[in-house]
């Protein structure tokens, strides 16, 4: 019998995918001369867009963490130069909504971009008409960009979310009671879906550093001797807490404004 | 997509045409499902993207092995390996006769791919004969997981619509939205049944209503003693109340302790009924063999 094909040499898993530190670096937009600052700043738009759009297309929350993963996988493949970020962010929340179990129209997707970025240029309510060719070329570059990200990640599309390992460790840890940890815990977790953690560290490792920052901010001591995180996943590593500690940090600080800016339109 | 050469159609599947074809690098025959895709639609189907995605991770004996993807200019082809029949065709074919070792034996192979599935995560959501396969050394493979879904992920509810009629089970015909693994055991069970009958399906129900009566019918209407939380699920119908048959009227042709499998696999109440793992290790399938010996 002939060896299965390889699928473009993806390793296939049930985990999501880690990636080494050296794609992390070399991205593919920065070889094609963007600079570092840019691209985080077009990762963090799409982000907040597919936020957006998901709250204006009513999906919940896992859909709109899926989208922004799979956002963020593509372009460590591909370059935001050569590929449109909006166009991509629609794509992602459109599979990502399917993925997720609630589908989505693509004429709903559409026009919801649309209108988020009229609100953005200030410009008044309107809905797209829908025979226009505007309208025709939006969504077939959306079907075509759907089948990009497919092409790109190799089909590997499930993503795992921290969302339940930060319930289930909260319970072990007796801190179940605590609204207030738990909801700060949570919005750690949200707010990193913007930056690359995902792409760092295991879903269990995330949902310890949320759980860890949201203690010390709030004076809740945890059992420290031996460190009480080492008990959910040997590989959460004190170091490796620490590093995604600061970089949950750094791009929340760096996020605040922008993730105001958005809500705000959204809102109004 | 120059290296496949189709020969014959084979049908339609739920989203486009399966055609049986061979790839001339290797010689190899295998199995081609056609997905189109186009503007004028909603991109590629949640069937397809979902039987890629989970059959991607699941690589087992008893589990179709799914090759390659290839992207073609307005369509997918997905590439399988090859089977001669569903289990369907197979049972036809035997009219109205399969011998005890061969219904043992499909039953195991059966069980085992959805351990793998259920071990994965996984489930399946319409086990039916249409979607087991059937090779010709008599291995069983289970296809078509564009029902199936990953349960890792916290998901409040599940969609209702799953599982073909007559392999549903009496909690998703109730209407409940939260369910697990036992769904697939309760099909397996219908099948396991239908397979020791000679190919006779056990649950034929014309709608809803009817298949629910006629599962009461066998096994007895449930009640809160039997099913706690169950009544629940009952209040906005009448149900008569029926008592459970015997049940040598329904698997007659099955031995003392292929009766007692069956029993584990058919309780009404999901929390209770068996998992695929501690089926495997029922008495039943002492001595089993792989295939045709």
């Amino acid at each position: 019998m002939a060896v299965p094909t390889e699928f473009s040499g993806v390793v296939l898993s049930l985990e999501n995918t880690i990636y080494p530190d050296e794609k992390l670096q070399e991205t593919p937009s920065q070889l094609d001369g963007l600079s570092k600052e840019m691209e985080t700043n077009l990762r963090i738009a799409g982000c907040e867009y597919i936020q957006a759009a998901g709250i204006l297309l009513k999906l919940p929350q896992v859909a709109m963490a899926t989208a922004q993963v799979l956002y963020q996988r593509y372009y460590y493949s591909k370059s935001f130069v050569k590929y449109n970020y909006e166009i991509c962010a629609m794509a992602c929340i459109f599979l990502a909504a399917k993925i997720e179990e609630h589908p989505r129209r693509i004429r709903d997707v559409v026009n919801v971009f649309y209108h988020i970025r009229r609100k953005l240029n200030e410009l008044p309510n309107k809905v797209m008409d829908y025979m226009s060719n505007e309208y025709f070329h939006k969504k077939s570059e959306v079907i075509k960009a759907e089948r990009r990200v497919l092409k790109e990640l190799g089909f590997c599309v499930h993503v795992k979310h921290p969302h339940k390992c930060i319930v289930t460790y909260l319970k072990i840890l007796e801190c179940n009671d605590n609204t207030e940890l738990i909801q700060k815990a949570w919005n750690y977790m949200n707010d990193s879906l913007r930056t690359d953690v995902f792409m760092r560290y295991t879903p269990e490792t995330i949902a310890c550093a949320c759980i860890y920052l949201s203690a010390r901010q709030l004076g809740i001591g945890l059992p420290s001797n031996p460190p009480w995180y080492e008990v959910f996943d040997a590989t959460t590593k004190e170091m490796e807490v620490y590093l995604l500690i600061v970089s949950v940090i750094d791009s929340v600080d760096m996020l605040i404004y922008q993730v105001k800016y958005v809500v705000d339109i959204i809102a109004s | 997509m120059e290296s496949y050469e189709k020969l014959v159609k084979i049908g339609e599947g739920t989203y486009g045409t399966v055609y049986k074809a061979v790839n001339h690098d290797t010689g190899e025959i295998v199995a081609l499902k056609k997905v189109r895709i186009d503007d004028e639609n909603e991109g590629i189907p949640s069937f397809a993207l979902r039987e890629i995605c989970l059959l991607k991770e699941l690589k087992h004996k008893n589990i179709v092995m799914l090759y390659d993807v290839i992207h073609g200019n307005k369509e997918l082809m997905i590439v399988f390996e090859y089977c001669d029949q569903d289990l369907k065709r197979y049972c036809d074919a035997c009219q109205g006769k399969i011998d005890p070792s061969i219904v043992q034996s499909f039953t195991n192979q059966l069980l085992q791919g959805l351990a793998y599935c259920h071990s994965h995560h996984i489930l399946h959501r319409d086990i039916t004969p249409q979607n087991i396969l059937v090779t010709g050394n008599g291995d069983i493979k289970l296809a078509d997981f564009g029902l199936a879904r990953n349960f890792g992920i916290p998901v409040k509810s599940f969609s209702a619509e799953v599982v073909t009629l007559w392999y549903r089970s009496p909690d998703v015909l109730l209407g409940a939205t939260l369910y697990d693994t036992s769904i697939d055991i309760w099909s397996t069970g219908c099948i396991f049944a239908e397979l020791s009958n000679g190919g006779q399906p056990l649950l034929p129900g014309k709608d809803v209503a009817d298949q629910l009566k006629i599962i009461f019918k066998i096994f007895g209407t449930p009640n809160e003693q039997i099913w706690p939380g169950v009544s629940q699920l009952m209040k906005d119908k009448d149900y008569p109340s029926y008592n459970a048959m015997s049940i040598l009227h329904v698997v007659p042709n099955l031995n003392q302790l292929g009766c007692d499998l069956f029993q584990l696999m058919m309780v009404l109440d999901p929390s209770k009924r068996c998992t695929a793992e501690q089926a495997l290790q029922h008495a039943y399938f002492k001595g089993v063999s792989e295939g045709y010996t």
